[in-house]
């Protein structure tokens, strides 16, 4: 990205329209641009002031979580404890605690703290930072992770994302046999669509890899 | 035996004779069968918390509300004829009755871009319904 681009993204961030700052921020987090991670930050900071802009918020919590910003993890661990139910928010918020904290332990530590307390957003963010990572978790993790998942307490909610549905997405960049007996015990689910379960077990997931 | 009178848009069709009953928007489709279903479209990979609907999406959930309210573009929260929606221009103040696409359960709760989430509002009523379910 030439000098000039990065100086027309900075324009953007500290624009007075909410658009605006949401397409710089998407743009800082997609192409990874560390000299404004800053500048980032501190937008953030003035944005947070007002919660009208979520979805403001939630592109800039999402290109710093990827970032490694870690000044920004007091905050998303305030977000995470609040662990409202439903709330997108909290999803990005949690699947950018689990980036930077991965980054001095392992995800499947950090995932597991949360689902001792987490409700959907929570469980669903945390689930999402192993799959967009390509986190490959040991297999022993996985079995542990599937029954804390089995056991979850879920809103079966037709309109949002079944965790289940991440959890089999985690499960595609394994073995079939070995994944076979898992993703089947989430068949005919009114929340899982059962052709996410024929990609995983042809290893190929479901989802686009966004971050 | 009065031989003139206001119309509503000037610009628009003016039925002279008064022969058309076909009803206007914002007015009641007469014998309006209810809420559309869209979840009988298939939804593609792309579908995910917090996205908006693509402008194919919307394309197919405008065709099959036309498809089942007689031709008419309709609310599916009253059975109100809705305009068809335009490009907004700077300037330009749309109308409420302007038709557009609204997630049932809101993207800000994690609301998906299936076709099952979908719904037709006018304009008027999407600002109304804001971020409730």
């Amino acid at each position: 990205m030439t000098s000039i681009e990065i100086q027309k993204i900075l324009l953007d961030l500290n624009s007075r329209k909410a658009a605006d700052k949401r397409n710089a921020a998407k743009k800082i987090g997609k192409n990874l641009i560390y000299e404004l991670v800053d500048e980032l930050f501190n937008a953030y900071n003035l944005e947070s002031k007002d919660d009208k802009n979520w979805e403001t918020l939630i592109a800039m919590i999402k290109a710093l979580g990827r970032l490694g910003c870690e000044k920004i993890l007091p905050d998303l661990e305030v977000i995470v404890k609040n662990n409202k139910e439903e709330d997108l928010l909290t999803t990005t918020a949690s699947t950018a605690y689990v980036r930077l904290k991965g980054k001095k332990e392992s995800y499947f530590k950090i995932t597991k703290d949360l689902f001792s307390f987490a409700l959907t957003s929570v469980a669903g963010g945390a689930l999402r930072a192993i799959y967009f990572d390509n986190i490959k978790l040991e297999e022993s993790e996985v079995l542990e992770l599937f029954e804390i998942v089995k056991i979850f307490k879920h809103l079966n909610n037709p309109y949002t994302v079944d965790i289940r549905q991440t959890l089999i997405c985690i499960l595609s960049k394994y073995p079939k046999d070995f994944i076979k007996p898992l993703v089947e015990q989430f068949r005919n689910l009114e929340t899982v669509d059962d052709i996410v379960i024929e990609y995983a077990l042809k290893g190929k997931s479901y989802y686009a890899n966004e971050y | 035996m009065v031989l003139y009178g206001y119309v509503h848009d000037v610009n628009g069709w003016v039925d002279v004779l008064g022969l058309a009953k076909a009803p206007r928007v914002g007015s009641k489709l007469p014998g309006w069968k209810g809420r559309v279903d869209y979840s009988s479209i298939k939804d593609s990979n792309s579908v995910d918390e917090g996205k908006d609907f693509t402008s194919s999406q919307k394309d197919k959930i405008y065709a099959l509300n036309r498809a089942s309210n007689n031709g008419y573009l309709v609310s599916d929260e009253d059975g109100r004829i809705l305009a068809v929606p335009k490009k907004s221009k700077s300037g330009v103040k749309p109308s409420p009755n302007e038709a557009q696409v609204d997630h049932k359960h809101p993207k800000s709760k994690g609301g998906k871009n299936s076709f099952k989430n979908a719904q037709v509002l006018s304009r008027k009523q999407n600002r109304k319904k804001s971020c409730s379910t």
